[in-house]
Formats: structure tokens, sequence, C-alpha cells
């Protein structure tokens, strides 16, 4: 009887007591939520069908308006034109409802992700919402800290708070450091990370990319201090053509030593650009091929292998202001050129898409990630088929996703609205066929495809 | 009652069956003893890039004598490349041969036996028949060596006489359709004849289908004459080139509801081409080529317009009549030439590379605006062109700074930069619509 009377004292004064965390867990639940929405998956062959999967994952609620951080996988699309990839959803999450820690069921709305950070936000549609998470943002981590994780089981674990200790194991040293702890932990989606004493630091993941695969054995820690401005300021997705970041509109490669002294220029230090590309800032900056980019806003360069432009390139897509300084090597002179960074082209997913259903398939306006894919001119204009649906009109007179249309029925077709004027004209008309004119590869051809609408 | 009326008819029918069963073996062994006297095992050894280095290889395949003085047919993919031909003739006598020409577009080749060496004054040789009257059901044989078990024999029966193949790659067959028999063709039987009962060849075997059953391909006879005439008396086949892609009307026709409409539509049209330099347009209908009426409504009628073409000759003007929103209109397009189908290869040994120089087909293939640079088709592993990152596909376009306009620039370039070893070399590379920079260091000065 004494015992259990000792150990309730105790608990209770955890903060004393050898064991502080259950009061750790206690004073953190409330702020872990589960998350629980529906990601469309899109199927290039199906224009009709909308498949719809139930995901989990979990989130942190912090501040005071309802705002929660989570993964951003919850929206996979990739924004940005360089690492996107042809297919994929583009549609936002769907009903994403918000379990509270009282066990409250609260619907909650996307608002914005980045992807550099991995990081995404949803807020909760209720007007009184619960105190969020107050993070600590002057926390400086260091190689070998001890600290805590906190995050919520699987339901199978009846999403039960789960705490760890780890320690900081490696820091990966970037504009966005990024610091890795050893840990298994398969359950973890989100979680929270503190220090001994449950203040909160930062948040933390396993998974790498937006599609989740994880890396075994390593979860991945951001700590407030970088997050900083986004936990302030959320990005806003707005499904209006801008990626938030910034671009150069250059490829680019190490300036090695070795090149350095085959040029004779042994001091020089920087990035070697190797492609510019049409109306890009680079280009209306008056860069060139060949250049080696030495300094930016004020910062040098420095690059030796092919992970270091990593840095470079993140410096560039943060960019504080509109207009950058650039210095670099032109034939043995040093130069310098102001460059008008304006925002990174959208990907296929921001791209306006319509659907023709009557001939089973859709088509996108092209962005540039799909002229680089399709190998094309950075600057060419133009719409794509993106999807056809299978056996459907379309499909069986040959067409393919990846097509670049040109014309249909002999009317070149530039743009979405040129599309559809045209798909008007022929709604009121009601062809019995109709040809299309496309590109594939470095051939063109005609398809003649059946329209099911026409007027028998 | 029935026991007997079954036996009865087993009765009547069966001597009938052994008669036909006696003459149709009698005409199969006749057959086989005019054509397998001529039949040719060859084993080519080849030359060929892999992995940015000079390799021997040797393959298996069949071919069939057509002439006394030694003269023989087989497949290109057969003997292209080929360093060293060793023949074994169905007498068993090894002989060796000579390429005399190769034409890839049809891919055929002739090559000539070295009679004088083998101590033989003439061969046994086979004649061909008239592949325009080869019908589907006829019965035909493949001779060969299938997976290289030389002086085989299969039967079978014609299974379609105008088999169309899209162009895949390597693999291309503009200027004809395609016997399909289901006797049986495996590799090895590549370059070997299909006979029918007469002791005719009728086409050669080329092509099979990967996990197909009794799926195999000829080339109609008729265009394995014409060839053999050309590389003999040219020694290539001279073809015209005008630069543009044929569309077959089926289609087209429903969709201008014109069911009579005559003529070939003109789908695309090569940037640069002969056809493009004469204001030729996709969506022209051509009618008539030369004053003759075209026509293709079915993919099949393609090949033939396609060898009307290349029948002209280089340099002469090619009156097109065309259809154009419905307006009448003649264009003369001046037929240029159909250029190289693989270029000549190089190997740089020093830097580990090999390369190759840029055809029509891959100047079309990777989309270039201009023919100038170099192919990299190879690169060891470990070799300073591999230190340098570079790739098979990635196309050289400057060195040190100066243009790369075709393989020999490079090969000059080549030649002086590697006089003096410790001397590094910065090449631009094109790959896809991106440059890189490729330093190929040199080595360290001791």
């Amino acid at each position: 009887m004494k015992r259990i009377l000792t150990l309730l004292i105790l608990i209770s004064s955890t903060l004393h007591a050898g064991n502080a965390w259950p009061g750790i867990v206690q004073q953190s639940r409330p702020y872990l939520v589960e998350i629980e929405y529906y990601e469309a998956m899109d199927s290039p062959e199906s224009l009709s069908k909308k498949r719809e999967v139930k995901r989990q994952l979990s989130g942190i609620l912090f501040g005071d308006e309802g705002l929660i951080i989570t993964h951003s996988s919850i929206f996979p699309a990739q924004l940005n034109f360089l690492n996107a990839s042809l297919y994929g959803s583009s549609e936002l999450p769907r009903d994403i409802t918000v379990r509270l820690a009282d066990g409250k069921t609260i619907p909650a709305t996307f608002v914005g992700k980045d992807d550099d950070y991995h990081v995404a936000f949803i807020r909760l549609d209720m007007k009184k919402p619960p105190r969020g998470v107050k993070f600590n943002t002057r926390y400086r981590p260091q190689i070998g800290d001890k600290l805590l994780l906190l995050h919520l089981l699987n339901s199978s674990y009846q999403n039960a708070p789960h705490l760890q200790e780890l320690r900081i194991n490696a820091v990966q040293q970037q504009l966005r450091p990024l610091y890795l702890a050893d840990g298994e932990t398969r359950a973890l989606s989100f979680g929270l990370v503190m220090n001994g004493k449950g203040v909160p630091l930062g948040v933390a993941y396993t998974r790498t990319g937006s599609m989740g695969t994880s890396a075994s054995g390593l979860i991945r820690m951001r700590m407030a201090s970088a997050l900083k401005e986004l936990l302030k300021n959320p990005p806003v997705y707005t499904r209006k053509k801008r990626d938030n970041k910034k671009w150069l509109g250059i490829t680019m490669q190490p300036f090695t030593r070795a090149m350095a002294r085959y040029y004779s220029a042994d001091s020089i230090n920087g990035i070697l650009i190797n492609t510019i590309m049409e109306g890009s800032p680079a280009q209306q900056a008056g860069l060139q091929i060949g250049d080696v980019i030495t300094s930016l806003g004020g910062i040098r360069v420095i690059a030796e292998k092919y992970e270091d432009m990593d840095d470079f390139r993140d410096r560039i897509r943060s960019f504080p202001r509109d207009s950058a300084e650039v210095r670099f090597w032109r034939e043995g002179s040093l130069l310098k050129a102001m460059v008008h960074l304006t925002a990174t082209p959208i990907s296929q997913f921001l791209a306006d898409s319509y659907e023709i259903k009557s001939l089973g398939f859709s088509v996108k306006a092209l962005t540039k990630d799909i002229l680089l894919a399709k190998n094309m001119d950075f600057d060419t204009h133009g719409v794509w088929i993106s999807q056809v649906e299978r056996a459907g009109s379309a499909d069986l007179s040959g067409l393919r996703i990846g097509d670049i249309l040109l014309k249909i029925n002999n009317t070149p077709i530039e743009t979405l609205d040129n599309l559809k004027k045209m798909m008007e004209t022929i709604d009121r008309e009601k062809p019995d066929y109709i040809s299309l004119f496309i590109r594939r590869g470095a051939e063109t051809q005609f398809i003649f495809i059946k329209n099911l609408a026409a007027r028998r | 009652m029935k026991k007997h009326v079954t036996a009865l008819l087993l009765f009547i029918l069966f001597p009938g069956v052994l008669l036909t069963a006696q003459s149709m073996d009698r005409q199969i062994q006749q057959a086989k003893d005019k054509v397998f006297p001529a039949l040719v095992h060859i084993q080519p050894v080849k030359e060929i890039f892999s992995g940015g280095e000079k390799q021997k290889m040797q393959v298996t395949g069949s071919g069939v004598i057509i002439s006394a003085d030694g003269y023989l047919v087989t497949n290109n993919h057969v003997a292209e490349k080929a360093h060293y031909v060793r023949c074994t003739l169905s007498s068993r006598q090894e002989v060796t041969a000579r390429v005399i020409g190769l034409d890839p577009w049809t891919d055929l080749a002739v090559l000539k036996l070295d009679l004088e060496e083998a101590g033989l004054d003439e061969v046994p040789y086979a004649s061909f028949g008239n592949s325009r009257n080869v019908d589907v059901g006829q019965v035909v044989m493949a001779l060969g060596s299938p997976l290289g078990l030389s002086r085989s024999l299969s039967m079978g029966v014609i299974s379609s006489v105008d088999r169309y193949f899209e162009d895949v790659g390597d693999m291309i067959s503009p200027f004809n359709l395609w016997l399909q028999t289901d006797a049986a063709i495996n590799p090895g039987n590549s370059g070997g004849p299909l006979i029918n009962l007469k002791g005719e060849i009728i086409g050669i075997n080329a092509r099979a289908v990967v996990f197909g059953e009794n799926l195999g391909f000829a080339i109609p006879s008729n265009i394995v004459k014409f060839v053999v005439r050309q590389i003999l008396e040219k020694g290539a086949v001279e073809r015209s080139y005008i630069g543009i892609s044929w569309q077959e009307i089926n289609d087209f026709r429903k969709y201008l509801h014109q069911p009579s409409l005559e003529g070939v539509l003109v789908a695309a049209v090569d940037r640069n081409s002969p056809a493009e330099r004469a204001g030729v347009r996709p969506g022209d209908l051509v009618t008539a080529i030369k004053g003759r009426m075209v026509s293709a409504v079915y993919r099949e009628e393609l090949p033939r317009i396609r060898l009307m073409v290349a029948n002209q000759k280089v340099g002469a003007p090619l009156k097109l009549n065309i259809v154009r929103d419905g307006k009448a209109l003649s264009v003369t397009v001046v037929t240029g030439e159909q250029g190289k189908f693989q270029g000549t290869e190089f190997n740089a040994r020093k830097w580990g590379l090999s390369l190759e120089e840029l055809t029509p087909r891959l100047i079309k293939y990777f989309q270039l605006e201009n023919a100038s640079g170099v192919l990299v088709s190879g690169v060891k592993s470990g070799s300073p062109a591999d230190k340098a990152d570079m790739r098979r596909g990635d196309i050289i376009t400057l060195f040190d700074g100066k243009a790369v306009n075709d393989l020999e620039t490079f090969k000059q370039y080549y030649q002086k930069a590697t006089t003096d070893s410790t001397k590094s070399v910065m090449l631009m590379l094109k790959v896809n619509k991106r440059n890189r920079f490729a330093l190929i260091e040199g080595k360290k000065k001791k």
C-alpha cells in the first residue's frame, strides 16, 4: 500500500522524480492529431472513374488558429516543374477529418505545402479551435543532442501515444538543415520533437519522398527554428499557376578544380552554366553558356561535386528578394549582372486541363516539365494528351497519352481556349469523325476519331 | 450394320489419302533436292563496338547460293559488320566468303564465296520463283540452321502474303510486305530460303515472333531479286529520298465522307527535306506521283508508294499531284539521297569512347536541328570518358571550343590532341535539349 502511494507521488511530481515521461505525454498528447483523408487516384486511362483511397497521417496542432502541420505526402503532386513526374493525381486531398486527442472528429481543409521541407498545412474547420503547441524557435541543434519524440501509433495499437528518446546522430548541413536520428519507427508518419523537459522544438518524419518511401532506420527532423517563417505564414495553395519558389532557368554542373586548371583559372570556384532555358531570368540577365557563377546575392558559390549544387539551387529557390546580383567568370574576366528572379514555372500538376468525354481523352496545357520530357524546345506552346480513356473512341483510333495535339479538323490548337472553342463547334455540328493532327516523337500523323456524340 | 458402313468408308478413303501423301512426299523430296545443295550455313565474325571498345563476336545464320560462280543471299543482320565470313556448304565443305553489298532497308545482303581458295570451279545454286504468284495456304518449306542446327528443313503453309510491319528501331521494312508462314523458323534460319514445292526460292526468311508459335516471316523473292540485281550492278541499292511519311486514307475517307476517295495522305514532312523545300505539307492528299495515280486505302499499300519514290533517280524532279483543302495543285520535289543507314564508327581508344557518325535517321530520332556533332555509342567503364561522366547517347558538339561538324573533324581533333597525353580536352555534349561540359583529363606531368 505504501509502495503504491509512493508510486503515485512519483508520477504526479514528474519534474522532480526520475520519470518525467508521463507528464510530458500528458502535456503534449493534445497537440498530436490523427488525420484521415481521401487521395484521388487519377488514372491516365480513365476519364470518368475516379478512384479514391483512404489514407491516414498524423499531424501536430500548433498556434491558436487551428492550424495543423503534417507531411507533404498528403498532397503528393509535385508543384515544381523540374522534378515532376508525368503521372499522378493533381487533386487535393478530400474529406479531411481530424481526430483530436479528446476523440472529437473535426473536418479540415488543405492550406498548402512546401516540398523542400516536406511539410504541409491543414486547418480545422471550427470556430474556436483548441490551442496548439508553441514551438521554441531559438533552439540550435547540435550533433549528439538528446531529444524526445512523441508520435501516435497506428490504429492497431489504438493510436496510443508513443514516446521515445533519441539523439541527433547526423546533421545534413544545407540551406535547410536536416537532423537525422537512428530509430525504427515504422508507424511514424509525423511526430513532435521535444527536448528532455518536453519543450517542443520541431517535427519528425520518416518518409523521404512525397510518395511516402521511407529510409529504413532513420528519423528525419526539422526544427522550428528553420520552419519559423512557414509556421508564421503557411504557404497557401491556390491552384493558380505559381510555385512559390524562384528559378534562374539554367542547368549547371560544378566547375571542378580540373576545369579551373584547364582554363588556367585556378582561383575561380563556382558553378558552370551549361544550358540556358528560353525566356528564363538567366537569359534575360545576359548570362551565357560557359559562364561560371561565383557568387549569388553576395554569398560565394563553391561547387566541386554535383551534390554541392543542391545548396545553390536551394538558395535560388528561396531567395528573399526579387533580384539578385550574380557575379560570374567569363573567358578570363570577372563580371556581374542583376538577375530578376521570377517564379518557377509550374509542373503539369498545376496546368489547366480539359476533358473531352465524347471522344475519350483529356488534354493539358504544355508545361516545362513535359517539354523537357518530350525533348521539345523550351518555348513551345501548345497542349498535350494527358488522359486517354481505355478502349474509348480515341484509344481505338490510336491516340496515346503524351501525344502533342497540333490541330483539330485542320484548325491549329495552341491553347486550351482554342480547343474549347473548337469543341463547342464540334458539339454543335456533331460530325461523325474528327481529325486530330498530332506529334509523337519525331513524327507527326493524323488520327481520325469516331465521335460517339454524332447524329445518326 | 453401322460398323460395316464405317469400314467401307475408310476403305474407300484410305487409298486416296495414301495417293496424295505419296505424291506430296515426292514433291517435297524433289523440291528439297533442288535447293538443298545450294543451302549455306554462315558463321560471320563481327566487329562491333560495345562498352566503348571494339569487340569480336561470332553469329550463325543461313544463306542460299544463287549463281554457279558463288554469289549467295542472306540477311543484312547476319552479314553486317562482318569482318570475316566462314560458310559451310551442304556438302560440308568450308568456304570463306566476302561481303559484296548490304541493304539494311530490306535486311538483305549479297556475299561471294571464294571458290578459288576452296578449289571449286562452280557450286550448285537455286533459282528464284515469282513471289507475286504465292498464295495463302500454299505449301512451303524453310531451309537453314535454326539455333545453329545446320541443314534443317521445316514445312508449313503460307499464312499471309501481305503482312505489314511498322518500323521499330533498327527493325525496319519500309519497302516491302512480308510472307508469313507457319513453317518453323528460329534464330539461325535468318537468311535461309523459303521455297515452294517446285523448288524455287519465294522468300528469304528473316524474322520470327519471340514466344510466338509458328509465326515466321520472309522477304518476298521479287524484292530480293531487285535488291540483288542492284547490289551486283552498283554495289548498293540507290534510293532517293523526299522526306515524306505517308499515311493510309481509310479513316480519312470516313472523316471526309468520301468513300471512293483515292490518294495517300502526307502525315509528316521531315525538317530540311526536299518535300519541305518544295512546300509539301502534312494533310496534303497526294493523288499522283510523276503522273501515275497513287492510292493507299490500307497501310499494306504504303510500301509500294515508298518504293515508287525510292526508285526515282536522285536529283531528279518529281511531280506530285496534290489535293489541299479541296483544291488540286501540283508541286515538284527534287529528290535527295536516302543517306546512310548506319554511320561510320570510330574508336577513340585512349579515351575509352566509341563514336558514330550522325546519319539522317539519327538526326531525326534525336530531333536535332542540324547534322553537326558525333554520337557517343559506348563508354568504357573506368576510362577518361567515363570519369568525365560521358554516356551512351550523348552528342559531342564542341571540342576545345571548336565545332565538331562530323566524325572526320572529330578524328582530326582527337588525333592531334592525343599526341600530347598530358593535355586535357574540354568537350561540350548535347543530352536531349540540354548541354553538358565534359573534361577529358590529360595525364599528370611527372
